[in-house]
């Protein structure tokens, strides 16, 4: 079996198996194998009765048919295009007026009871109104994610925004930076993984809310889909849409903000992980 | 003329939870020549970063005035650089970007801006760490770039509060050495807090000695310690010991019983 000439110059064999390794897909998916062999495992022992519980090759198979269909694709552009709506206006507004109200003590003071009254008034609180306004729309969903994405948006600018140090913005002052300058050179880029935090929980808050609006406003995209199938009792779609929502929510993370974070905050020493929400001091 | 001159400053806070004030300088008066090398010395409480933070521009004062040149001070200004005992180094920025940060809020042109922090950052010796952000040095070093980010400002002031105190003992007594080449290369007028006092002798042509609640001017010592200076010399100096004894006690006569207790174990804990 050993072939010496192996040890000094890997087979193609092994030289796939080191790449499997080192394949960011397979080390992304191994965590989830036991949580799948577990799935499999209640599944094949009959717990629950297979209306309750789908297995996962039901699973599969369903997803390849929503997928054949059209079914699973159309939900799926409508229910980012929602999100991606939201996610714009909602870092369109949240960011400047997350910055207009950290900039001076006066505007914070003014704002501040109103920023915790309507983060109280939750997002889906908003929607029997939003229908009534603007029936089933894409203006409603809309409302509900920027909405959602605003306020975490704002409270985290504010916070970081104190949580730059003072001796950095004395420093600057004292090499010569104005008042703009302290803004644009120090307290910008110093409140950024606030930013970047804001952003991300912003986000999942937005994506969640989606959901939420979707079974309630109800025409179509992923939270439709999985409400739909709980009317008609088919409890592997449902299964489908939440292994749906998470995969979304990964790539939207892996390809959208950790590679943000890893040019900026991470490269500066800012943060230590994408994952841990710890801000290194 | 002197370069830098304190009048009769002082500085009363409110203590906001009991509703006093409470004085932390009282009616100190010094000043400071061009390219002199002054230390502030004196027990924690005794206001000597309040000192700093004065004449910084960072806070006002109550009473007094201080005259640089000859004109009064306002708010913070590039004539007035700061050393952090926290470096305060911008993260975001490389280590070119940090010390490039004066000259650019002075307008100079790009390749101005370039050619000074090159040269500073060879000063303090960090030739090949221009594109290097700040985490990925260590604590020295990047007081190495704090020290550089004010001198290519060309400030007619360096004020350094406490700048050593966050780095080990063996960086320390190197970046203290490397402090005095570039100050005897250069001799920018230097005002330096610090409570450690072999680093207030070693570095200084004056040490300044506060007393604490309140803090008041208890000696103005000059160290006639001959130039240049490196520890290895200084260490078995009797000059040097004797000076440092002497400041060592006029720091527990000036400070009450607890504080000179407390100070003196600080001290023990200092010397090699």
């Amino acid at each position: 079996m050993l072939d010496p000439n192996a040890l000094a110059q890997p087979t193609p064999a092994q030289r796939i198996g080191r790449a499997v390794v080192a394949n960011g897909v397979v080390r992304t998916l191994a965590p989830f194998l036991p949580i799948v062999f577990v799935w499999w495992a209640v599944a094949a022992a009959g717990i629950f009765p297979p209306a309750f519980f789908a297995s996962p090759a039901e699973v599969v198979a369903r997803f390849g048919e929503l997928i054949y269909t059209g079914v699973l694709p159309g939900y799926l552009v409508d229910s980012i295009t929602r999100l991606a709506y939201g996610a714009f206006f909602g870092l369109f507004i949240g960011i400047p007026l997350g910055y207009l109200v950290g900039i001076s003590r006066y505007a914070r003071r003014l704002s501040w009871p109103l920023l915790l009254f309507f983060q109280a008034v939750g997002d889906i609180a908003w929607l029997p109104l939003l229908i009534i306004w603007f029936g089933f729309s894409l203006t409603s969903v809309t409302f509900v994610i920027v909405y959602t994405v605003v306020f975490p948006l704002m409270v985290n600018i504010v916070a970081g925004i104190d949580a730059v140090p003072r001796d950095m913005v004395r420093a600057a002052r004292s090499l010569g930076a104005g008042r703009t300058r302290v803004w644009l050179d120090v307290i910008l880029p110093g409140s950024l993984p606030a930013v970047v935090t804001g952003i991300r929980t912003g986000l999942g808050y937005g994506w969640r809310a989606l959901i939420a609006a979707e079974i309630i406003v109800g025409t179509s995209g992923i939270g439709f889909m999985m409400f739909d199938a709980r009317r008609a009792g088919q409890v592997t779609e449902v299964f489908v849409g939440m292994i749906v929502l998470g995969i979304l929510w990964y790539m939207t993370d892996s390809m959208v903000l950790a590679p943000v974070e890893r040019e900026t905050v991470e490269r500066w020493g800012m943060v230590r992980r994408p994952e841990g929400a710890g801000v290194a001091r | 003329m002197s370069h830098l001159r304190i009048e009769s400053l002082s500085k009363v806070y409110v203590d906001e939870y009991r509703g006093e004030n409470v004085v932390a300088l009282d009616d100190i008066s010094f000043t400071i020549e061009q390219g002199e090398f002054v230390s502030i010395l004196g027990p924690s409480g005794c206001g000597k970063t309040t000192i700093l933070n004065i004449v910084a521009g960072f806070i006002e004062p109550s009473g007094g005035r201080i005259l640089l040149g000859d004109k009064p001070i306002g708010g913070p200004g590039p004539d007035r650089g700061v050393v952090f005992q926290s470096f305060a180094l911008f993260p975001w920025k490389t280590i070119l970007g940090n010390v490039r940060f004066g000259p650019k809020m002075a307008k100079r042109s790009r390749s101005e801006q370039d050619r000074v922090a090159r040269e500073f950052i060879e000063l303090v010796g960090l030739t090949g760490f221009e594109d290097r952000y700040p985490h990925e040095l260590s604590g020295g070093m990047q007081q190495r770039v704090g020290v550089a980010r004010v001198l290519a400002n060309d400030p007619q002031l360096m004020l350094m509060d406490e700048p050593f105190a966050s780095v080990d003992a063996q960086t320390r007594m190197k970046l203290q050495e490397d402090l005095i080449k570039v100050w005897e290369e250069r001799h920018p007028t230097i005002m330096l807090i610090t409570h450690d006092i072999e680093e207030a002798v070693f570095l200084s042509d004056r040490v300044i000695v506060l007393t604490s609640h309140p803090g008041r001017l208890n000696r103005d010592m000059r160290i006639d310690l001959p130039r240049p200076r490196q520890w290895a010399n200084l260490v078995r100096d009797t000059r040097f010991s004797e000076i440092t004894h002497e400041i060592m006690g006029l720091i527990m006569q000036g400070s009450g019983n607890a504080d000179a207790e407390q100070e003196q174990e600080a001290v023990g804990e200092a010397s090699p």
